[in-house]
């Protein structure tokens, strides 16, 4: 009697015989090596008979034609660590999550008279940052210098101690005139650069934030570079950085 | 013969290799530095006359500045 023959009570006394063990008590998950192995043990599998396969980590039941591994189950989670569960409609399976987003480049805390952030990726779309919580020797203006340049930024925007922008100057991140008091730390901007990477067009940009005075700013407009921005140097324009932190990241 | 004057410090992180660097201006930056001082030596001067030539002025005027806003309008 072949396996897969349901369910049977045995009487007290009855004889078990190999077609009952076969046919009612071979039936729980078998469990071989590979499908190689369970081929070479199974010469004629039953409809329902389960097995367990060691290297795929899968459950399979015998449709009667075929051995399928059942929906529900897992493929396996070995050396998928990190990636989604998806489906053709048929089988499941791991797929790799891909990057999007901001990825935090790096933290830096100014220091010195300039502070530069250098070897910048050029894998992303954008560059966006974040400075804050900046202190000084002496009252100062924030100005970020994409690779060290002094000369090519444009702006109009508007800020609360002066409507004008600015031109054919560093990126004046805390606004056009307006002097920083060295005694807070209460501010905070953020800057963004589109097409940073790109080696044949120039590179959008745009500011805003609020200091402790009050001052907040607005700008947009434009690097004009079609080199590649591979570093930024931040300065307080003539004075010394004395706290302040740069989170900078790359927009995918 | 030691140097007896001590340059600014610059900050460089190298996104590379992690690493933060602290050091003193080279030459190049230095001479860039002295420049940008000049600059703004000069450019708060001017400023400083500016807003002295208006004080005068207005003072000769007779006005506030808050006045001469009023009276242009």
């Amino acid at each position: 009697m072949a396996a897969g023959q349901g369910f049977k009570t045995f009487a007290n006394g009855e004889v078990l015989s190999a077609a009952d063990v076969n046919g009612y008590l071979m039936q729980g998950v078998l469990v071989f090596a590979d499908a190689t192995a369970r081929t070479a043990a199974i010469t004629s599998p039953q409809e329902g008979q389960t097995t367990y396969l060691k290297d795929t980590d899968v459950i399979q039941v015998y449709s009667g034609s075929a051995w399928v591994t059942k929906s529900g189950a897992l493929p396996t989670q070995t050396g998928n660590a990190g990636k989604y569960l998806t489906t053709d409609g048929t089988d499941a399976s791991w797929g790799t999550v891909s990057a999007g987003g901001m990825t935090l480049l790096s933290t830096t805390t100014l220091s010195g008279t300039s502070t530069t952030i250098s070897s910048i990726s050029q894998s992303y779309k954008s560059l966006y940052f974040i400075i804050h919580s900046v202190n000084a020797a002496s009252n100062y203006i924030i100005q970020c210098l994409p690779n060290n340049s002094s000369t090519l930024a444009s702006a109009g925007g508007y800020d609360t101690s002066s409507a004008a922008g600015y031109a054919g100057q560093a990126i004046r991140i805390s606004g056009v005139n307006n002097t920083l008091l060295s005694s807070s730390t209460q501010n905070a901007y953020a800057c963004r650069i589109d097409n940073y990477a790109s080696t044949t067009s120039l590179k959008p940009i745009s500011h805003y934030g609020m200091g402790a005075s009050g001052v907040y700013v607005n700008f947009a407009g434009c690097f004009r570079s079609t080199t590649e921005i591979t570093s930024l140097v931040f300065n307080l324009d003539g004075t010394t950085f004395t706290g302040g932190t740069v989170l900078l990241y790359g927009v995918s | 013969m030691p140097k007896t004057t001590t340059r600014p410090m610059v900050r460089i992180h190298d996104l590379a290799t992690n690493e933060v660097i602290d050091r003193e201006m080279n030459d190049e930056e230095f001479a860039q530095y002295e420049a940008d001082q000049a600059a703004r030596a000069l450019a708060a001067e001017a400023k400083a006359k500016a807003e002295a030539d208006k004080a005068a002025l207005l003072a000769r005027l007779g006005l506030t500045e808050d006045e001469l806003k009023t009276i242009l309008g």
